[in-house]
């Protein structure tokens, strides 16, 4: 399966991106999604991971930066994620 | 837009929002004390703040930032509303008046040193005694007035190396002195992202000062399709070390405004139900999906916690002043156009047409709306008064209570600019001449408060503006004698009217003041009062009850620009005279015209004499005599000599006439107001018909050693 790779600024403009992706895909396995390389987060982008870590079919993070781990833990979704994330 | 351009919006916007708080803390102190109210005061003084911290303005932001401590401890309703803490924060708004004005004149700042103090006293009192946020909601002790004579020793406290603690880290200490952890809840609205602001920064800034998210709420986030990445869904609870100024916190979120909901202490555990928010139809969301998926689309926006802008706001937009003054120029142009195209037609025979008469209702609708937009409510002016009595009750021991009527009534920007001066002046002299002490009040039976009225109307196309007092009246003996002592009036004269004395209070140089105050008195103001109005094409008149009071009213045009006027056959010349000073036109008979000296002629109207001003002393012509017989008499009514009848050949039309300067595009000339261009194209001067009259009085051997 394609992983989805966020790029180093997710900002709005990847998260309405990211958004088109994600609503595009079809299947029934979690969607791996890239952050290994993610250097700025946003809320906006926050949001779009969340809602669609939340839905079917899920997302799975496959990687994550220093500064995508820093996001997700000022932000109190460190534990939301972890599951079925990996390391 | 350059810096000098959002610096002018950030005063345009100070000056709103100084408005905003000054009408809320006067619906406080009228009772009105609910959390709008009180919310509209803190928002007002914490927007001059951001903005203050954004351009850099120091003194400005400091003090705001000591002001908005006080307002946010009301919000929250540690610190009770009492009478005495909003006269406190009228006076703390008068500083803060002048410290905005100091920024945007580049002056030094004003002495705040006082009633910084006392803001700060009030703010640190709040729950001294009490345990904490949420235990401790008991009025604290109200603000008392500050003894000026320990200032000092207020300045060292709030100075001092060892500050008093702050009040949200005194509240939350417990018994054994040991600060606790507090709560802290950040919500952000729709639109907390827009203009770049990124929500995770301002929690990034909670965690470098020890706080720690304990709570993500999610419970609104929609489904992917219906998200919109750029609204807030997400809020957060977090817990802030005891350590940590509630102040500080604040201060993240100063320039987020109202896009942010963020909550301290007690309340923070306990944030408003949050609705959800589903992505507005252009989000390119098929309308068959928003209906099918109820669920989501639960309440409507309005439901949020905080006030969203769910309903359609009257929209506005800025224009820069030399634009709209170019549009209102190309409407006096167009009126001129119209008005030569209508000459013309009526040349060829042809003025009787209907689309001709709907191009002239046109060309009217047109120009009064380019005039409304330059068109602002009075309440801008009237809104400085409180502060002035305020100021005026501290120098002169007068406590004078306000009475405003009509303040919506609108008029030209430019007209309200200028009638600040003219209008500061004459309830300074209410207060300090018109209105009597206490004591003399009591013993004449009156209320020992004074009572100034100001009201506002538009009546005949002018707007009317009275500004009364319940004072002791124009004291007309000492006018009088007054003016007979400084050579005003020829002391051989003794008959002069209630009204004729009244006015003598205009003339230069005249004041009554046995003492020269710095308030009035010096006697050039009332004459300079005076001036000022007739600048703006108005007129001033006294009404004065002995015992009861004095009003003086103005008369101003609505408009600078476009007026109406009577145009007027005078030899081969054009003449117009302001409608606003005629009162009727007759053609008089041989009886009602009677002999006065040699050279002035009178006119017998209705049993009143008056004088007789031929015109054609404006356009050359010299003997009064001339064109008596046939010509036409305008009654006019004038500023400083009563009614007089102007003397012309004949009256040719009444119509609106655009207002052009001559001493711009010629020099100033006596007893021509301006210049206008007719509907035939040729120039036509406007009569000064006060100069005129006022002439021919101070004259009338000059008129007759030219006869």
């Amino acid at each position: 399966m394609a992983v989805i790779e966020l790029p180093r600024l997710c900002d709005r403009a990847a998260a309405l991106a990211l958004k088109g992706d994600l609503a595009d895909t079809t299947g029934s396995e979690a969607l791996p999604v890239d952050a290994g390389s993610v250097e700025r987060m946003s809320m906006a982008m926050l949001q779009v991971l969340l809602a669609a870590h939340r839905n079917e079919p899920g997302i799975v993070l496959t990687a994550r930066s220093p500064e995508f781990d820093r996001a997700l833990a000022i932000s109190g979704l460190t534990e939301t994620f972890n599951t079925g994330a990996a390391a | 837009m350059n810096g000098i351009d959002i610096q002018a919006i950030f005063f345009d916007e100070c000056e709103e929002s100084l408005q905003a708080a000054e009408a809320g803390l006067d619906a406080c102190k009228a009772g009105t004390q609910d959390s709008e109210t009180i919310n509209a005061i803190f928002r007002a003084v914490h927007s001059i703040k951001g903005g203050a911290g954004a351009f850099g303005y120091e003194a400005l932001a400091s003090y705001t930032h000591v002001f908005e401590n006080l307002l946010g401890d009301v919000r929250e309703g540690t610190v009770p509303v009492t009478s005495d803490l909003v006269d406190m924060l009228l006076l703390a708004l008068d500083s803060l008046r002048d410290h905005v004005e100091a920024v945007r004149g580049g002056t030094a700042a004003p002495d705040d040193a006082a009633i910084k103090a006392r803001l700060a006293e009030a703010h640190e009192n709040v729950g001294k005694g009490g345990d904490t946020v949420a235990a401790a909601p008991a009025p604290a002790a109200a603000p008392a007035a500050v003894d000026m004579d320990d200032l000092d020793a207020l300045l060292d406290d709030l100075l001092g190396p060892d500050p008093a603690p702050a009040a949200s880290e005194a509240r939350a200490e417990d018994s054994a002195g040991q600060a606790e952890d507090w709560a802290l809840y950040v919500c952000p609205q729709a639109g907390a992202m827009d203009n770049g602001s990124e929500p995770l920064l301002w929690l990034r800034e909670l965690v470098e000062l020890g706080g720690a998210c304990v709570k993500c709420d999610e419970s609104v986030l929609p489904q992917i399709d219906e998200l919109d990445p750029n609204e807030g869904y997400l809020a957060w609870t977090f817990t802030m070390p005891g350590s940590v100024e509630r102040e500080k916190v604040a201060d993240i979120f100063d320039f987020v405004g109202e896009q942010c909901l963020v909550l301290y202490g007690a309340e923070a555990l306990n944030p408003p139900a949050r609705a959800r928010r589903v992505a507005a139809p252009e989000a390119k969301a098929p309308p068959a999906a928003t209906a099918a998926t109820a669920t989501v689309s639960t309440k409507p926006a309005a439901a949020a916690p905080t006030p969203a802008p769910a309903a359609p706001a009257a929209q506005s937009i800025r224009i820069d002043l030399g634009k709209l003054d170019q549009l209102i120029d190309g409407v006096g142009e167009l009126v001129i156009a119209q008005a030569m195209l209508a000459q013309r037609l009526s040349n060829e025979g042809l003025a009787h047409f209907e689309e001709l008469a709907m191009l002239e209702g046109l060309v009217r609708d047109i120009q009064e709306r380019a005039m409304a937009f330059r068109a602002q409510p009075i309440s801008s002016v009237f809104s400085r008064v409180p502060r002035l009595l305020r100021e005026l009750a501290t120098s002169t021991g007068k406590h004078v209570k306000l009475v405003v009527a009509g303040e919506t009534t609108e008029l030209d920007k430019t007209v309200i600019e200028r009638l600040s001066e003219p209008l500061t002046h004459l309830i300074r002299n209410a207060v300090d001449h018109g209105i009597e002490s206490p004591e003399d009040r009591r013993a004449a039976g009156k209320d020992a408060e004074g009572t100034l009225t100001l009201s506002a109307e538009q009546r005949a196309g002018r707007i009317v503006i009275r500004i009364g007092d319940d004072g002791a009246g124009i004291n007309r003996e000492k006018v009088l004698a007054k003016a007979i002592e400084k050579g005003i009036v020829d002391p051989e004269l003794h008959n002069l009217s209630d009204e004729e004395i009244d006015n003598l209070i205009f003339a230069p140089g005249f004041s009554t003041a046995a003492q020269v105050s710095s308030i009035s008195g010096r006697g050039v103001g009332m004459d300079v009062v005076r001036q000022n109005v007739k600048e703006l094409g108005g007129r001033i008149t006294i009404e004065s009850r002995p015992g009861q009071g004095t009003d003086f009213v103005l008369a101003l045009p609505l408009t600078l620009a476009i007026s109406d006027g009577m145009i007027v056959q005078v030899g081969d010349q054009s003449l117009v005279i302001p409608l606003t000073h005629v009162v009727e036109s007759l053609s008089p008979t041989e009886t009602e015209i009677k002999g006065m000296g040699r050279n002035i002629r009178m006119l017998n109207v209705r049993g009143q004499f008056l004088p007789i001003v031929p015109l054609r002393q404006l356009t050359g012509g010299t003997s009064p005599e001339e064109g008596l017989e046939q010509g036409v008499l305008v009654v006019v009514e004038t500023e400083r000599c009563g009614q007089a009848a102007l003397l012309v050949d004949a009256i040719i039309d009444q119509r609106q006439f655009v207002i052009k300067s001559l001493d711009t595009h010629y020099r100033s000339v006596d007893g021509v107001a301006g210049a206008t261009i007719l509907g035939n194209g040729r120039v036509a001067l406007i009569v000064d018909v006060d100069r005129l009259v006022l002439d021919l009085s101070k004259r009338p051997h000059a008129a007759a050693e030219a006869a």
